[in-house]
Protein backbone atom coordinates (compact mmCIF):
# COMPACT_ATOMS: atom_id res chain seq x y z
CA UNK A 1 0.00 0.00 0.00
CA UNK A 2 1.05 3.22 -0.71
CA UNK A 3 0.98 6.50 1.29
CA UNK A 4 2.27 9.91 -0.05
CA UNK A 5 3.67 12.38 1.96
CA UNK A 6 0.42 14.56 1.62
CA UNK A 7 -1.65 11.77 4.01
CA UNK A 8 1.12 10.91 5.99
CA UNK A 9 0.88 14.75 6.91
CA UNK A 10 -3.18 14.66 7.26
CA UNK A 11 -2.85 12.01 9.67
CA UNK A 12 -3.67 11.69 13.15
CA UNK A 13 -0.33 10.68 15.45
CA UNK A 14 -2.30 7.76 16.36
CA UNK A 15 -3.06 6.74 12.87
CA UNK A 16 0.85 6.92 11.75
CA UNK A 17 1.55 4.26 15.25
CA UNK A 18 -1.07 2.23 13.78
CA UNK A 19 0.58 2.18 10.19
CA UNK A 20 4.24 1.90 11.90
CA UNK A 21 3.20 -1.57 13.46
CA UNK A 22 1.28 -2.80 10.26
CA UNK A 23 4.91 -2.46 8.42
CA UNK A 24 7.18 -3.25 11.57
CA UNK A 25 8.81 -6.62 10.98
CA UNK A 26 8.98 -7.17 14.97
CA UNK A 27 5.38 -6.82 14.97
CA UNK A 28 4.94 -9.22 12.53
CA UNK A 29 7.25 -12.01 13.76
CA UNK A 30 5.13 -11.09 17.41
CA UNK A 31 1.89 -11.93 15.65
CA UNK A 32 3.50 -15.14 13.81
CA UNK A 33 3.26 -14.01 10.04
CA UNK A 34 7.15 -14.21 9.64
CA UNK A 35 9.10 -17.15 10.51
CA UNK A 36 11.76 -16.46 13.57
CA UNK A 37 14.12 -18.94 15.81
CA UNK A 38 12.12 -17.76 18.85
CA UNK A 39 13.60 -19.14 22.15
CA UNK A 40 11.33 -18.15 24.81
CA UNK A 41 8.07 -15.98 24.91
CA UNK A 42 6.63 -14.26 28.38
CA UNK A 43 3.16 -11.66 27.95
CA UNK A 44 5.25 -8.97 27.37
CA UNK A 45 8.15 -10.16 25.35
CA UNK A 46 9.70 -12.42 23.17
CA UNK A 47 13.39 -13.38 22.68
CA UNK A 48 14.43 -14.61 19.56
CA UNK A 49 18.03 -15.64 17.94
CA UNK A 50 19.69 -12.40 16.34
CA UNK A 51 19.88 -13.77 11.97
CA UNK A 52 22.81 -11.39 12.23
CA UNK A 53 24.53 -12.76 15.45
CA UNK A 54 27.93 -11.41 17.12
CA UNK A 55 28.17 -14.38 18.95
CA UNK A 56 26.43 -18.14 18.28
CA UNK A 57 23.66 -17.97 20.56
CA UNK A 58 23.29 -13.78 20.14
CA UNK A 59 19.62 -13.25 21.01
CA UNK A 60 17.30 -10.22 21.29
CA UNK A 61 14.54 -9.81 23.16
CA UNK A 62 11.41 -7.12 22.08
CA UNK A 63 8.52 -6.37 23.62
CA UNK A 64 5.35 -7.46 22.61
CA UNK A 65 4.07 -4.07 21.97
CA UNK A 66 5.47 -1.71 19.62
CA UNK A 67 7.61 0.66 21.61
CA UNK A 68 9.71 2.75 19.66
CA UNK A 69 12.22 3.43 22.00
CA UNK A 70 12.79 2.09 26.04
CA UNK A 71 11.56 5.46 27.10
CA UNK A 72 7.77 4.76 25.89
CA UNK A 73 7.77 1.50 27.72
CA UNK A 74 5.65 1.52 31.17
CA UNK A 75 7.95 0.80 34.07
CA UNK A 76 6.02 -2.34 35.10
CA UNK A 77 6.52 -3.97 31.45
CA UNK A 78 10.59 -2.41 31.47
CA UNK A 79 10.96 -4.35 34.76
CA UNK A 80 10.07 -7.37 33.58
CA UNK A 81 11.55 -6.81 30.50
CA UNK A 82 14.92 -6.86 31.74
CA UNK A 83 13.89 -9.58 34.59
CA UNK A 84 14.15 -11.43 31.31
CA UNK A 85 17.35 -10.21 30.39
CA UNK A 86 19.13 -11.25 33.16
CA UNK A 87 17.35 -15.24 33.06
CA UNK A 88 18.43 -15.33 29.15
CA UNK A 89 22.20 -13.44 29.78
CA UNK A 90 22.03 -16.84 32.76
CA UNK A 91 20.68 -19.34 30.41
CA UNK A 92 23.92 -17.99 27.96
CA UNK A 93 26.71 -19.04 30.67
CA UNK A 94 24.96 -22.54 31.71
CA UNK A 95 23.58 -23.67 27.93
CA UNK A 96 26.77 -22.40 25.92
CA UNK A 97 29.20 -21.92 28.23
CA UNK A 98 29.41 -17.93 27.96
CA UNK A 99 32.07 -16.93 30.14
CA UNK A 100 30.06 -13.68 30.19
CA UNK A 101 27.18 -11.43 28.33
CA UNK A 102 26.98 -8.10 26.76
CA UNK A 103 23.70 -6.50 27.43
CA UNK A 104 23.21 -3.63 24.79
CA UNK A 105 20.01 -1.35 23.95
CA UNK A 106 19.79 1.62 21.30
CA UNK A 107 17.57 4.34 21.43
CA UNK A 108 17.94 6.83 18.15
CA UNK A 109 19.35 5.66 14.99
CA UNK A 110 23.01 7.81 16.43
CA UNK A 111 22.99 5.18 18.73
CA UNK A 112 22.79 2.45 16.64
CA UNK A 113 18.91 2.00 16.16
CA UNK A 114 17.68 -0.15 13.23
CA UNK A 115 14.95 -0.86 13.75
CA UNK A 116 11.74 1.45 14.94
CA UNK A 117 10.80 -1.22 17.41
CA UNK A 118 12.93 -1.19 20.53
CA UNK A 119 14.99 -4.36 21.60
CA UNK A 120 17.56 -5.60 23.77
CA UNK A 121 20.56 -7.00 22.34
CA UNK A 122 22.07 -10.09 24.89
CA UNK A 123 24.86 -11.59 23.30
CA UNK A 124 27.19 -13.94 25.13
CA UNK A 125 30.92 -13.52 25.29
CA UNK A 126 33.98 -15.41 25.53
CA UNK A 127 37.68 -14.45 26.11
CA UNK A 128 39.10 -13.33 23.17
CA UNK A 129 36.23 -13.18 20.51
CA UNK A 130 37.20 -9.80 19.48
CA UNK A 131 34.04 -8.36 18.99
CA UNK A 132 35.68 -5.20 20.29
CA UNK A 133 32.01 -3.26 21.41
CA UNK A 134 33.27 -3.08 24.91
CA UNK A 135 32.54 0.75 26.20
CA UNK A 136 36.23 2.82 25.68
CA UNK A 137 37.33 4.97 28.83
CA UNK A 138 38.72 7.78 27.44
CA UNK A 139 37.89 9.80 31.39
CA UNK A 140 35.88 12.09 29.39
CA UNK A 141 35.04 15.26 31.07
CA UNK A 142 31.45 15.88 32.64
CA UNK A 143 31.96 19.48 33.95
CA UNK A 144 29.86 21.04 30.38
CA UNK A 145 27.04 18.58 31.54
CA UNK A 146 27.19 18.33 35.00
CA UNK A 147 25.37 21.34 35.89
CA UNK A 148 22.12 20.24 33.13
CA UNK A 149 22.03 17.24 34.95
CA UNK A 150 21.43 17.94 37.77
CA UNK A 151 19.22 20.97 37.10
CA UNK A 152 16.69 18.06 35.80
CA UNK A 153 17.29 15.35 38.13
CA UNK A 154 15.07 16.37 40.35
CA UNK A 155 12.19 16.67 37.92
CA UNK A 156 12.74 12.94 36.39
CA UNK A 157 13.59 11.29 39.20
CA UNK A 158 10.43 13.05 41.33
CA UNK A 159 10.59 12.70 45.10
CA UNK A 160 13.60 10.21 45.02
CA UNK A 161 16.96 10.94 47.04
CA UNK A 162 19.03 13.20 44.86
CA UNK A 163 23.31 12.68 45.36
CA UNK A 164 25.98 15.46 46.14
CA UNK A 165 28.32 15.09 43.34
CA UNK A 166 29.25 18.80 43.10
CA UNK A 167 30.40 20.56 40.07
CA UNK A 168 34.64 19.71 39.38
CA UNK A 169 34.02 16.94 41.85
CA UNK A 170 34.11 14.39 39.24
CA UNK A 171 36.59 15.19 37.33
CA UNK A 172 38.57 14.04 40.27
CA UNK A 173 40.43 10.92 38.89
CA UNK A 174 41.48 8.06 41.10
CA UNK A 175 43.93 5.74 39.69
CA UNK A 176 42.37 4.21 37.13
CA UNK A 177 44.97 1.66 35.92
CA UNK A 178 44.95 -0.53 39.22
CA UNK A 179 43.22 -3.40 38.64
CA UNK A 180 42.21 -5.68 41.75
CA UNK A 181 43.03 -9.25 41.22
CA UNK A 182 41.00 -10.59 43.69
CA UNK A 183 37.98 -9.31 42.36
CA UNK A 184 39.17 -10.44 38.60
CA UNK A 185 39.09 -13.86 40.01
CA UNK A 186 36.01 -14.06 42.48
CA UNK A 187 34.16 -12.66 39.28
CA UNK A 188 35.36 -14.77 37.13
CA UNK A 189 34.69 -18.23 39.85
CA UNK A 190 30.90 -16.96 39.78
CA UNK A 191 30.66 -17.35 36.17
CA UNK A 192 32.26 -20.66 36.20
CA UNK A 193 29.97 -21.77 38.84
CA UNK A 194 26.34 -20.34 36.75
CA UNK A 195 28.25 -22.08 34.19
CA UNK A 196 28.75 -25.40 35.57
CA UNK A 197 25.38 -25.56 38.27
CA UNK A 198 23.33 -27.07 35.36
CA UNK A 199 25.25 -27.92 32.06
CA UNK A 200 26.32 -31.70 32.24
CA UNK A 201 29.60 -32.22 32.53
CA UNK A 202 30.86 -34.49 29.59
CA UNK A 203 28.44 -32.29 26.91
CA UNK A 204 30.67 -31.52 23.75
CA UNK A 205 31.84 -27.94 23.06
CA UNK A 206 31.01 -26.44 19.88
CA UNK A 207 33.59 -24.29 18.12
CA UNK A 208 31.56 -22.92 15.21
CA UNK A 209 33.58 -21.34 12.33
CA UNK A 210 33.26 -18.77 12.23
CA UNK A 211 33.31 -16.72 9.13
CA UNK A 212 33.06 -12.97 8.99
CA UNK A 213 30.58 -10.74 6.97
CA UNK A 214 30.24 -6.99 6.82
CA UNK A 215 26.86 -5.74 8.28
CA UNK A 216 25.37 -3.43 6.27
CA UNK A 217 25.89 0.24 7.34
CA UNK A 218 23.21 2.15 8.67
CA UNK A 219 21.85 5.08 6.77
CA UNK A 220 22.89 7.68 9.16
CA UNK A 221 20.08 10.73 9.25
CA UNK A 222 20.61 14.31 11.44
CA UNK A 223 17.51 14.33 13.90
CA UNK A 224 16.27 17.56 14.49
CA UNK A 225 16.95 19.40 17.72
CA UNK A 226 14.13 18.56 19.57
CA UNK A 227 14.30 16.32 22.44
CA UNK A 228 10.87 15.90 23.47
CA UNK A 229 10.14 11.75 23.55
CA UNK A 230 7.15 11.90 21.52
CA UNK A 231 8.99 13.71 18.92
CA UNK A 232 11.71 11.53 18.92
CA UNK A 233 9.97 8.51 18.43
CA UNK A 234 7.81 10.21 15.95
CA UNK A 235 11.74 10.64 13.96
CA UNK A 236 12.48 6.86 14.64
CA UNK A 237 9.41 5.53 13.41
CA UNK A 238 8.36 7.96 10.70
CA UNK A 239 12.14 7.51 9.15
CA UNK A 240 11.57 3.51 8.92
CA UNK A 241 7.55 3.34 8.89
CA UNK B 1 36.15 -7.89 50.67
CA UNK B 2 38.71 -6.65 48.40
CA UNK B 3 38.46 -2.87 48.36
CA UNK B 4 35.81 -2.02 45.13
CA UNK B 5 36.21 1.14 43.59
CA UNK B 6 32.16 1.02 43.41
CA UNK B 7 31.51 0.71 46.79
CA UNK B 8 34.16 3.49 47.52
CA UNK B 9 31.69 5.89 45.28
CA UNK B 10 28.76 4.51 47.41
CA UNK B 11 30.24 5.20 50.50
CA UNK B 12 31.79 8.64 50.24
CA UNK B 13 28.56 9.98 48.73
CA UNK B 14 30.54 12.88 46.70
CA UNK B 15 30.16 11.65 43.41
CA UNK B 16 26.39 10.36 43.71
CA UNK B 17 23.80 11.77 41.65
CA UNK B 18 21.43 9.80 42.68
CA UNK B 19 20.73 7.41 45.64
CA UNK B 20 17.46 5.37 46.96
CA UNK B 21 17.63 2.88 49.42
CA UNK B 22 18.98 -0.27 46.94
CA UNK B 23 20.87 1.60 43.98
CA UNK B 24 23.25 4.64 43.47
CA UNK B 25 24.22 6.49 40.64
CA UNK B 26 27.27 8.32 39.16
CA UNK B 27 29.24 9.84 36.74
CA UNK B 28 31.65 7.87 35.20
CA UNK B 29 35.14 8.29 36.56
CA UNK B 30 36.20 6.86 33.12
CA UNK B 31 33.60 8.22 31.30
CA UNK B 32 33.51 7.66 26.99
CA UNK B 33 31.69 10.28 26.79
CA UNK B 34 30.48 12.95 29.13
CA UNK B 35 27.00 12.21 30.64
CA UNK B 36 28.24 8.19 30.92
CA UNK B 37 26.12 7.40 33.98
CA UNK B 38 26.77 4.64 36.04
CA UNK B 39 24.23 2.61 38.11
CA UNK B 40 24.64 -0.05 40.51
CA UNK B 41 23.23 -1.89 43.00
CA UNK B 42 24.53 -0.46 46.70
CA UNK B 43 24.92 -4.13 47.66
CA UNK B 44 28.02 -5.34 46.24
CA UNK B 45 26.99 -7.87 43.41
CA UNK B 46 29.86 -8.85 40.95
CA UNK B 47 27.45 -10.25 37.90
CA UNK B 48 23.77 -10.06 36.56
CA UNK B 49 23.06 -13.30 37.24
CA UNK B 50 23.24 -12.90 41.72
CA UNK B 51 20.98 -9.56 41.36
CA UNK B 52 17.49 -10.22 42.85
CA UNK B 53 14.87 -9.69 39.88
CA UNK B 54 12.88 -7.04 42.43
CA UNK B 55 16.86 -5.13 42.07
CA UNK B 56 17.23 -5.84 38.67
CA UNK B 57 14.03 -3.98 38.32
CA UNK B 58 14.82 -0.83 40.14
CA UNK B 59 18.23 -0.48 38.63
CA UNK B 60 17.07 -0.85 34.73
CA UNK B 61 14.13 1.32 35.75
CA UNK B 62 16.44 3.99 37.16
CA UNK B 63 18.83 3.49 33.63
CA UNK B 64 15.66 4.24 32.15
CA UNK B 65 15.41 7.80 33.56
CA UNK B 66 18.73 8.21 33.52
CA UNK B 67 18.33 7.60 29.20
CA UNK B 68 15.17 10.17 29.48
CA UNK B 69 17.45 12.57 31.63
CA UNK B 70 19.94 12.96 29.05
CA UNK B 71 17.62 12.85 26.25
CA UNK B 72 15.94 15.94 28.14
CA UNK B 73 18.50 17.41 29.79
CA UNK B 74 21.83 17.56 27.87
CA UNK B 75 19.77 16.98 24.41
CA UNK B 76 21.03 13.70 23.94
CA UNK B 77 20.45 12.53 19.95
CA UNK B 78 20.61 8.99 21.66
CA UNK B 79 21.26 6.98 24.00
CA UNK B 80 23.01 3.04 24.92
CA UNK B 81 22.12 1.10 27.68
CA UNK B 82 25.20 -1.18 28.12
CA UNK B 83 25.92 -3.93 30.80
CA UNK B 84 29.41 -5.78 30.50
CA UNK B 85 28.90 -8.99 32.89
CA UNK B 86 31.52 -10.48 33.20
CA UNK B 87 35.37 -9.99 32.57
CA UNK B 88 35.13 -11.59 29.19
CA UNK B 89 32.37 -8.92 28.28
CA UNK B 90 35.17 -6.09 29.21
CA UNK B 91 33.85 -5.22 32.94
CA UNK B 92 36.35 -2.92 34.68
CA UNK B 93 34.63 -3.18 37.76
CA UNK B 94 33.69 -6.54 39.83
CA UNK B 95 30.63 -4.65 40.73
CA UNK B 96 27.73 -5.48 38.35
CA UNK B 97 26.96 -1.75 36.94
CA UNK B 98 24.46 -0.68 33.80
CA UNK B 99 25.84 2.32 31.88
CA UNK B 100 23.80 4.73 30.19
CA UNK B 101 26.23 6.69 27.49
CA UNK B 102 24.30 9.79 25.70
CA UNK B 103 25.03 9.79 21.71
CA UNK B 104 25.25 12.15 19.51
CA UNK B 105 26.37 12.76 15.37
CA UNK B 106 30.16 12.42 15.19
CA UNK B 107 30.73 11.34 18.88
CA UNK B 108 33.28 8.78 17.74
CA UNK B 109 31.78 6.46 19.59
CA UNK B 110 30.75 2.50 17.54
CA UNK B 111 29.52 -0.35 19.32
CA UNK B 112 28.88 -2.07 15.51
CA UNK B 113 29.86 -5.60 15.85
CA UNK B 114 30.75 -7.63 12.45
CA UNK B 115 28.13 -10.45 12.01
CA UNK B 116 29.12 -14.14 12.26
CA UNK B 117 27.94 -16.44 9.19
CA UNK B 118 26.94 -19.59 11.14
CA UNK B 119 25.67 -23.02 9.38
CA UNK B 120 22.24 -23.89 9.68
CA UNK B 121 23.31 -26.65 12.42
CA UNK B 122 25.31 -24.25 14.60
CA UNK B 123 22.23 -21.86 14.82
CA UNK B 124 20.11 -25.43 15.29
CA UNK B 125 22.40 -26.27 17.94
CA UNK B 126 22.60 -23.17 19.90
CA UNK B 127 18.76 -22.58 19.57
CA UNK B 128 17.86 -25.97 20.96
CA UNK B 129 20.48 -25.78 23.83
CA UNK B 130 18.72 -22.38 24.76
CA UNK B 131 15.46 -23.00 24.50
CA UNK B 132 15.61 -25.49 26.64
CA UNK B 133 17.83 -24.05 29.42
CA UNK B 134 15.42 -21.64 29.10
CA UNK B 135 12.22 -23.71 29.74
CA UNK B 136 14.01 -25.25 32.74
CA UNK B 137 14.32 -21.84 34.35
CA UNK B 138 11.17 -20.61 33.89
CA UNK B 139 9.53 -23.44 35.16
CA UNK B 140 10.95 -22.72 38.34
CA UNK B 141 11.04 -18.74 39.21
CA UNK B 142 13.45 -17.33 41.00
CA UNK B 143 12.18 -16.16 44.90
CA UNK B 144 12.94 -13.11 45.13
CA UNK B 145 14.66 -11.79 48.97
CA UNK B 146 12.23 -9.86 50.68
CA UNK B 147 14.89 -7.44 52.36
CA UNK B 148 18.33 -6.44 49.83
CA UNK B 149 19.85 -4.60 52.54
CA UNK B 150 20.81 -7.85 53.96
CA UNK B 151 23.58 -10.17 53.03
CA UNK B 152 21.50 -11.94 49.86
CA UNK B 153 21.82 -16.06 50.12
CA UNK B 154 22.72 -17.50 46.94
CA UNK B 155 19.84 -19.34 45.13
CA UNK B 156 20.86 -22.52 44.30
CA UNK B 157 18.60 -24.46 41.39
CA UNK B 158 18.36 -28.48 41.97
CA UNK B 159 16.69 -29.97 38.96
CA UNK B 160 19.28 -30.51 36.45
CA UNK B 161 19.10 -34.37 36.18
CA UNK B 162 16.64 -34.76 33.11
CA UNK B 163 18.45 -31.94 31.27
CA UNK B 164 20.24 -33.79 28.70
CA UNK B 165 17.49 -36.23 28.21
CA UNK B 166 15.06 -33.64 27.53
CA UNK B 167 17.49 -31.47 24.83
CA UNK B 168 18.09 -34.78 23.07
CA UNK B 169 13.67 -35.41 22.80
CA UNK B 170 13.71 -31.87 21.29
CA UNK B 171 16.43 -32.71 18.50
CA UNK B 172 14.54 -32.30 15.26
Amino acid sequence: MEITEEELRKMSPAQILELQKKNCIFCQIIAGKVPSKKLYESDIAIALLDINPANPGHAILIPKEHFQIMALMPEETLGEFFVSAKLISKAMLRALKAEGSTIFAANGTVAGQRAPHFMLHIIPRFENDSLNIEIPQLAASHDSVLRLLKAKIGEVFGSAEIGEAEIGESTEIINLTKKPEEEFEMNRELIMEEREEAVPKEKKEEKPKEIERKKPVGNDKKPGSGINLDDLAEFLGGKHG
Amino acid sequence: MAECEFCEIRESKKELLFSDENIAAFLSRNAAVPGHTVIIPKQHFTILEQIPDSLVRQMFQAANKFSTLLFEGIGAQGTNVIVENGNAAGQKTAHLSVNVLPRAQNDNLNFQWQPKKLSEAQSGMVEVQLKSELDRSFQEPEVDEPKLVEKSEETIEHSEDDYLMRQLNRMP
